[in-house]
Parts: structure tokens; C-alpha cells; sequence
């Protein structure tokens, strides 16, 4: 039989079943018809329910929700890519096999708005073409009837960071599980499990264990001290800090409003501890400033001489310093019980000082595309003097010392910061030419062209 | 006007029959001759031949269901002059769509011309329909009966154009097991 004999058969079909399908198509009989009230139960539910994978993806957290954490009303909380390492790959038990090899890309699905077969990574490449950002990736996934057939299907959480990128459903076909994007209002509430944090995004990430020097009031004076530290670096599009986590303590970052505006804010279970970093747009430092006196009168804040506001109030110590990044500052604000001082206060005071403003690589930089670079070097009077041209390397082995690679980025309008594990930073300046970036050093000039299918990557570097 | 009023008209050979038709069920037909030929022109006229075949059917036919009666006509004289004014070829338009995606239920071979195979083959179809939800049978009835796109589809159920789109693979592959294990494919 061919497509137009079984279409001309199909016109034979029962009255019943047209008059059926010519309710549906009238809007007489509504499938599915997204209910508002459950979707606001559903969202409170799944915040909920973050929070819950949140705190409890190693179980670290528990004791906050037994003593005095406080969920404040309205958060959106987000998992930071830092807070997975302690995590097991794939956690749930009861993930069957198929769903499994499908989050382990060892088996494809059919994604049917393109009618093609896809591995996860895959359809992160998809995802990441569409919000044309490397950045985004899946980050959670739970088990949930979300199209209320009757079975469970797997559902993967995509971000873009803080902002949400859908879901991808995958439910079992007949053949083979297929796929579909759905936007995050349909958010279930199950149970979200965190994938592996080579999931979550392209980004250099710091180590989770290092040694970190500490400036300790001890015995009447500031000493620098050397301590190991458990550490996770909170990492965003824009900026990163570390979180020292002595004796076992937790931060757990939410996103909520500050003085009408998203922030992100870093709590401990002690009250009174928090961190917290706010985008202040475009704001000039004076304004800035007047905001931070206005918001925070009752610490009776004070400017110093570099810009920054201190104050107090009721034994608890206010901070804030102002960050530039490309278009306005970051207000960073900590606050920490005076009594806390010479511990918790210390690790504020940390979470100031690592403070950085960043800029990551594109994802050429960590895996195998095929860059370009040339060495041009240059005697006193720019004379060239040799020429090296690098073909089929790893971005990763450009921007290193040897086999150490930068584990962060930094730039300004005309320095590109590497930084290292080592504590090694390198300042390098550059200059941005119509096809390359130059890096300068000393008479020595290193362009680099990113290509990645015919296009040049490097817009990263600058706004 | 009622249906019954409708089909009255047509029995008493009053040219209103038509009109009335028209004024009721234009949209409707023409929404189907839409789907299929993507072209305003060629739909207008297969709707107004609709009227015409309806003329010539009723009397001595009956329907029970005018809207379906109509429909009928139109989806058959649409496809007939769809077929007229292209040689079967893939790709392009909303119905060449639909009847590429038909393709995972036959052989792509062309069937034989017996009328009773015809009919064991739409009556296996109506069974495999029959042990479908009623959703699913809705979904694949607009898609493969009024060639509504998924997107329409998905417009009116509520479901997300990618679940219509999965939801009507999978009916078709299973139609395509129902059907050889019927010996019918």
C-alpha cells in the first residue's frame, strides 16, 4: 500500500472518531489544558523540591532545616555547579537502565522537533545553538507522569546558569525513547537528582580542595596563616569567589530580590552570616554608594577611602565593596557578627578578596576543536624577527604553562588574566585586531584565532 | 438552520440546500481543502465542488452526520485534485508532509485493487483506532483525517507541538506492527 492509498482509506474512517478529533479541534474537549493552580502548586512544590536536592545532595545540610535555616519567602533557589562534587554520579536508584544510558549518552532518543536521533550531549549542542550560548546545560533531571499517561518519563532541567533553559522530556516509545523540550511552567514536583557536574557546563572550575593563605587576628595582630580548606567555588557567568568551608560548615547561595533587584546570597546557618553579590547595572561609584547608605542606614555606614562602605549594628558587621566589571559594578555585601570576627568573619572577608570579575573561555578552550595561533616576534623596533604558526591544537595547550592550564580567566579593556592553580597569576595585555586577538609579551606577539566550523570564537575575550 | 432542515432541503430539490450549506459549513470544508492543498484557489473550488457532489448525493443518501457527509467529499476531492495537479512526489506542503510521515504504517508499494481487501484493511484500521485513548485517536484523526498540522494540534489539546509529534510516531509505528500482524501491510 503507499501513503496516498492509506490516506484515501483514512477519509472511510468512523463518524465517531471525526466528530471525536472535531471536538478537540472546536476546543470542545481540551486534552490538556494547563491548569494556573496547579502550576502554582507545582512551583512551589519544585522550589521546594530544589531546595530539598540543594541541601540535601550530600545530606551536608540537613541540620540547617533541623536548627534555625529559614526559607524565605519567594526564593527561587538555584543549584551552584560547585555544590555537586560531593555527589555520586546519577543518585537515584531507581532510574531504570534505559534512562540511564540515555543520561550517560550511551544511547540516542528520537528528539521529534527534528525528527532525528540525539544523544544528550547532543541535544545540549541543540540547546546551546538556540539560546546561542555554550553555556547552557542540563543540570537536574527527575522521574514524573508529565503528560499524565500514566507513566513516569525522564525529565532534564536545562540552565543557562540563572536563567532556565526548559526541560527536555523523554518518554519511552514503542522502538526507542523519544524527546521533546517543554518550557519550565509545566515544572513537576519530583523528586531532582543532579547530574554529574560534567553536565552542568563548559566552565573551568576550581579545585574543591585547596590551600588557601588566611589573614587571622590572633593574640592582638593580623597573621598570615596557611590552612586547608574545604572549598567549592560559587561560579557564574559574570563573576566567582570561593567559599571557604571550615569544619564542615555549608554555604548555600539562593537567588532572591535585593532592594528590588535579583542578587545572589550566600547563607551559613549561622544568622547573621551572609554574602552577598548584586548587580548594580550601570550605576556610577557615587551612586552606588548613596544606594549602599541608603539601604543599609541602621549600620550607619561610612565610606572609605577606596569606595567601600563599612558599618554597624547590633553587634553585627557590615561590608560592601564596590566591583567594576565591563558595564557598571557588582556590590558585594557581607555581613558577620562582630563576636565572629577572628572565624566566620575571616571567611567574608575571603569571599571579598576572591572576588573576581570573569570571563570564560569558549568551549574550544577545553575540548578538541581545531584552533590557530601564530608567534610573531618582534625585536626593539618591531622588526619581525620570527614567526610560528601553531595548527591543530587545543586551545587548552595555547593558553598554558606546559601542562598547567588556567583554571580562570579575567579581562579588562586591555589585559587578559590567567590564573592557575599554582597562585600563579600572568597579566598579559592584548589588543584586539579585526581577525585575531594579540597577546603582547615583552617584544613577542602571540594572535590567536579561534575557528570552530568557520567561525571566529574569540568574542569572548571583549564585550 | 438544523441539519435535518438541511437535508430536507436538498430532498425537496430547493437550491437553498446549497446556500445553507455553504453558509454553515463553508469554513469547515474549507479548512480541510486548506490542509490538503495549500492554496486558496484550488480550495475554494474543491469546496464548491463539495456542494455539488452533495447535490448529486442527497437524495437518494441520507446522512447521519452532515458535517462529516461534507467533509468526506471534500478531503476525497481535494486529495483527487492534489494528485491531479502534482505527480506524487515527496517534500513540500503540509500534505506531502503528512502522507511522508504515513509512510512508517505501508510498504510504499502499490496495493492491490480489490475492493474487499480495501475494505478488511480500513476495517483493521477502524479496530487498531478503536483500541486507541481517546486522546491518541483524536490526535491521529486530526492529523491524518483534517491533515491539521502539529502545531495546530498541539494549539488546541494543550500538548507541546514535540509531544503531538511523538505521540503520532508512535501511533503510527504501532498501526505499522498492527497492520503485519493483520497480514495487511
Amino acid at each position: 500500500m503507499t501513503e496516498l492509498e492509506l490516506m484515501e482509506l483514512l477519509g472511510d474512517l468512523d463518524t465517531q472518531y471525526i466528530l471525536e478529533a472535531q471536538a478537540l479541534r472546536t476546543g470542545q474537549l481540551a486534552l490538556r489544558k494547563k491548569d494556573r493552580q496547579r502550576k502554582i502548586a507545582v512551583r512551589s512544590g519544585a522550589v521546594a523540591a530544589l531546595l530539598a536536592v540543594t541541601l540535601g545532595a550530600g545530606a551536608i545540610l540537613k541540620p540547617y532545616l533541623e536548627k534555625s535555616w529559614v526559607r524565605p519567602a519567594e526564593v527561587e533557589v538555584e543549584q551552584l555547579p560547585g555544590e555537586t562534587e560531593d555527589n555520586g554520579f546519577f543518585q537515584s536508584e531507581s532510574l531504570p537502565e534505559d534512562f540511564l544510558a540515555i543520561l550517560e549518552n550511551r544511547e540516542t532518543f528520537l528528539f521529534t522537533e527534528t525528527d532525528t536521533d540525539m544523544t544528550l550531549s547532543d541535544y545540549t549542542e541543540y540547546l546551546r545553538e538556540e539560546f546561542k550560548n555554550r553555556d547552557c546545560g542540563p543540570v537536574s533531571y527527575g522521574l514524573a507522569d508529565i503528560d499524565g499517561d500514566g507513566t513516569e518519563e525522564l525529565i532534564v532541567r536545562y540552565h543557562l546558569l540563572w536563567e532556565d533553559c526548559g526541560l527536555l522530556i523523554l518518554d519511552r516509545g514503542e522502538d526507542k525513547i523519544t524527546g521533546w523540550a517543554e518550557k519550565s511552567d509545566i515544572l513537576p514536583d519530583t523528586q531532582w537528582e543532579l547530574l554529574p557536574e560534567g553536565y552542568q557546563s563548559v566552565l573551568v572550575r576550581r579545585p574543591s580542595d585547596i590551600t588557601l593563605p588566611v589573614t587571622k587576628w590572633e593574640n592582638g595582630a593580623w597573621t598570615e596563616q596557611t590552612e586547608d580548606f574545604l572549598i567549592a567555588c560559587a561560579q557564574t557567568d559574570e563573576w566567582s569567589t570561593y567559599r571557604p568551608m571550615p569544619n564542615n560548615d555549608e554555604w548555600v547561595m539562593l537567588v532572591r530580590s535585593m532592594s528590588d533587584r535579583e542578587a545572589s546570597i550566600f547563607y551559613t546557618k549561622e544568622p547573621g552570616i551572609k554574602f552577598a553579590v548584586r548587580d548594580m547595572w550601570e550605576r556610577s561609584l557615587d551612586q552606588c554608594v548613596q544606594w549602599a547608605e541608603r539601604t543599609y542606614g541602621e549600620y550607619n555606614p561610612s565610606e572609605g577611602k577606596d569606595g567601600s562602605i563599612s558599618g554597624e549594628w547590633q553587634g553585627v558587621i557590615l561590608s560592601i565593596r564596590f566591583v567594576q566589571y565591563r558595564s557598571g559594578f557588582f556590590a558585594l555585601v557581607g555581613t558577620y557578627p562582630e563576636r565572629e570576627t577572628d572565624s566566620l568573619g575571616v571567611y567574608i572577608k575571603m569571599m571579598f578578596d576572591y572576588f573576581r570579575v570573569e570571563m570564560y573561555p569558549p568551549t574550544t578552550l577545553l575540548g578538541t576543536w581545531e584552533l590557530y595561533g601564530d608567534v610573531t616576534k618582534k625585536n626593539e623596533t618591531l622588526e619581525v624577527t620570527g614567526y610560528t604558526f601553531y595548527a591543530n591544537m587545543t586551545g587548552q595547550a595555547i593558553l598554558s604553562t606546559g601542562e598547567v592550564r588556567p583554571f580562570a580567566y579575567a579581562v579588562s579593556n586591555d589585559t587578559l588574566e590567567l590564573r592557575f592553580f599554582s597562585g600563579e597569576i600572568q597579566r598579559l595585555p592584548y589588543r584586539r585586531e579585526e581577525d585575531r586577538l594579540v597577546l603582547t609579551q615583552g617584544y613577542q606577539e602571540v594572535s590567536y584565532y579561534w575557528q570552530t566550523r568557520g567561525k571566529l570564537v574569540y568574542d569572548w575575550m571583549v564585550e | 438552520m438544523e441539519d435535518s432542515q438541511i437535508i430536507d432541503l436538498y430532498f425537496a430539490r430547493s437550491e437553498d440546500a446549497i446556500s445553507e450549506t455553504a453558509g454553515k459549513y463553508g469554513d469547515y470544508c474549507q479548512c480541510i481543502a486548506m490542509n490538503i492543498l495549500d492554496n486558496r484557489e484550488d480550495a475554494e473550488e474543491s469546496v464548491s465542488d463539495t456542494w455539488l457532489s452533495a447535490w448529486n448525493h442527497i437524495p437518494p443518501d441520507r446522512p447521519n452526520v452532515l458535517s462529516v457527509f461534507l467533509g468526506r467529499i471534500t478531503r476525497n476531492l481535494s486529495i483527487d485534485r492534489w494528485r491531479r495537479k502534482q505527480a506524487f512526489r515527496r517534500g513540500g506542503g503540509s500534505f506531502s508532509m503528512a502522507l511522508e510521515e504515513l509512510g512508517d504504517c505501508v510498504s510504499g508499494e502499490l496495493g492491490p485493487e480489490d475492493a474487499a481487501i480495501r475494505r478488511e484493511t480500513l476495517d483493521a484500521i477502524q479496530r487498531f483506532l478503536r483500541g486507541l485513548s481517546p486522546v491518541e485517536r483524536s490526535v491521529f484523526v486530526c492529523r491524518y483525517w483534517y491533515l491539521d498540522t502539529s502545531r495546530e494540534i498541539a494549539e488546541k489539546s494543550g500538548f507541546s507541538q514535540g509531544k503531538v509529534r511523538t505521540m503520532l510516531r508512535r501511533i503510527r509505528l504501532r498501526l505499522d506492527g498492527f497492520l503485519k500482524q493483520e497480514g495487511l501491510a
